[in-house]
């Protein structure tokens, strides 16, 4: 036995997708882009990286 | 020693050698391109790659000049004593003091970054995954030997950056060691944008377009895989899934028309590439071996898919770190729950 991802649940997961209202994605869209601002932005990481190579 | 040596430049300010059992090459993984990426802002820095020459090199690196020496692999214990004096050969033709980057991802790794702390205290020790966790599990003496040897180097190591907070945490009460930074990958500030929501309706002419990226392998296949089977139980279903990749998927995993491998992707360009969809799909598999190996990391595509802004699907195992991340930050759905199956029913692969 070996374990595998839920199938009906992925399906309601591709339902919520569909089903999801233009206020509800663009609040995903948002979170995705407000992470990404505060913890994925290159010249703050390469700030960090230069300062272990001096 | 094997020797395949370009010319080094004759001015320049520092030496970065990087120690990884494959060569300083864009097409040997996520994480080499991220090193790559702070490695080109290094500019007056000459690069050299220390490697145990495991896949092709390219020569592919987009660096000003790279100059690659490959090493004969040896056997442990002994091979620390070869690595070292391998790396002082390196160390003694070099104009300056190098800095070591040790980029370890296998046994073999974990040796030669053990040597390089023995050469020089210029050392920075750069951790994609839990990998030593993994290691050997049916091998109680070399799993305890390689695990001693990993504490050692991750110890002895000037500095230390690990790719995710829960690694940072994980790995100071493990070793006793803070990490000096969490660094993943990253996009500069002016690339991370998004293209407005869809608006338009879905339907089986224009269905939800959701998207995948990355390189083949079985820590993220077997959710793939179940995707495709969704996708043939509800042939009314509007939702497709394109795989890109240097690495196909997995024979039977293609569903013409719905679940189809577009090829390589351009790294340079995968945010234009992903502005192009409506959703993202992040996948673990749900096997022990994955569930151990990549319980720590971060996963570049994650960063890629939120710096276009794209809703992200979630399908892993909820015991993989960066869950925590994913369901506070609410960007899309998740299916954390797994279910049985027989190993012959479903899939040769187990």
């Amino acid at each position: 036995m070996r374990l595998l991802p839920n199938e009906s649940e992925l399906l309601g997961a591709l339902s919520a997708l569909l089903d999801a209202s233009v206020e509800k994605r663009e609040t995903w869209r948002r979170n995705s882009l407000a992470w990404a601002e505060s913890e994925f932005v290159f010249e703050d990481g390469l700030r960090r990286f230069r300062e272990l190579f001096n | 020693m094997k020797t395949a040596r370009t010319e080094v430049p004759v001015r320049e300010h520092k030496s970065v050698v990087v120690l990884c059992h494959v060569a300083l090459d864009e097409r040997n993984g996520g994480g080499m391109r991220t090193l790559l990426s702070y490695l080109s802002q290094l500019p007056d820095a000459a690069i050299h790659s220390v490697h145990f020459g495991d896949t092709a090199n390219s020569g592919r690196h987009g660096l000003p000049v790279v100059s690659y020496m490959q090493l004969a692999r040896r056997r442990f214990p002994m091979s620390i004593r070869g690595y070292i004096s391998s790396l002082r050969q390196l160390q003694a033709s070099l104009p300056n003091d190098p800095h070591f980057v040790l980029f370890p991802n296998t046994k073999d790794d974990v040796q030669l970054c053990l040597a390089a702390t023995c050469v020089s205290g210029r050392t920075c020790v750069w951790l994609m995954d839990d990998f030593i966790s993994t290691m050997y599990p049916t091998a109680p003496v070399r799993r305890h030997a390689f695990r001693a040897v990993f504490r050692q180097m991750y110890r002895r190591a000037g500095r230390r950056i690990a790719i995710s907070t829960p690694m940072a945490r994980e790995y100071a009460v493990r070793y006793g060691k803070q990490s000096d930074l969490v660094l993943g990958k990253r996009w500069h500030k002016g690339e991370i944008r998004g293209e407005p929501v869809r608006t338009r309706p879905v339907t089986m002419t224009d269905p939800l377009r959701v998207v995948w990226v990355g390189k083949y392998l079985p820590y993220y296949h077997e959710p793939i895989a179940t995707f495709g089977r969704v996708l043939r139980a509800n042939p009314d279903l509007p939702v497709v899934l394109d795989l890109y990749g240097q690495e196909p998927p997995f024979d039977g995993v293609v569903v013409p028309g719905r679940l189809e491998y577009r090829g390589p992707f351009n790294d340079a360009t995968i945010l234009t590439t992903l502005r192009a969809y409506d959703t993202a799909l992040l996948t673990y598999s749900f096997d022990t071996h994955t569930r151990g190996f990549m319980r720590l990391s971060f996963p570049g595509k994650l960063t890629d898919y939120v710096s276009a802004g794209l809703p992200v699907l979630t399908v892993s195992p909820r015991d993989i770190s960066v869950c925590d991340d994913i369901q506070n930050r609410i960007i899309g759905p998740c299916v954390f729950s797994p279910t049985r199956a027989s190993c012959s029913a479903r899939s040769a692969r187990c």
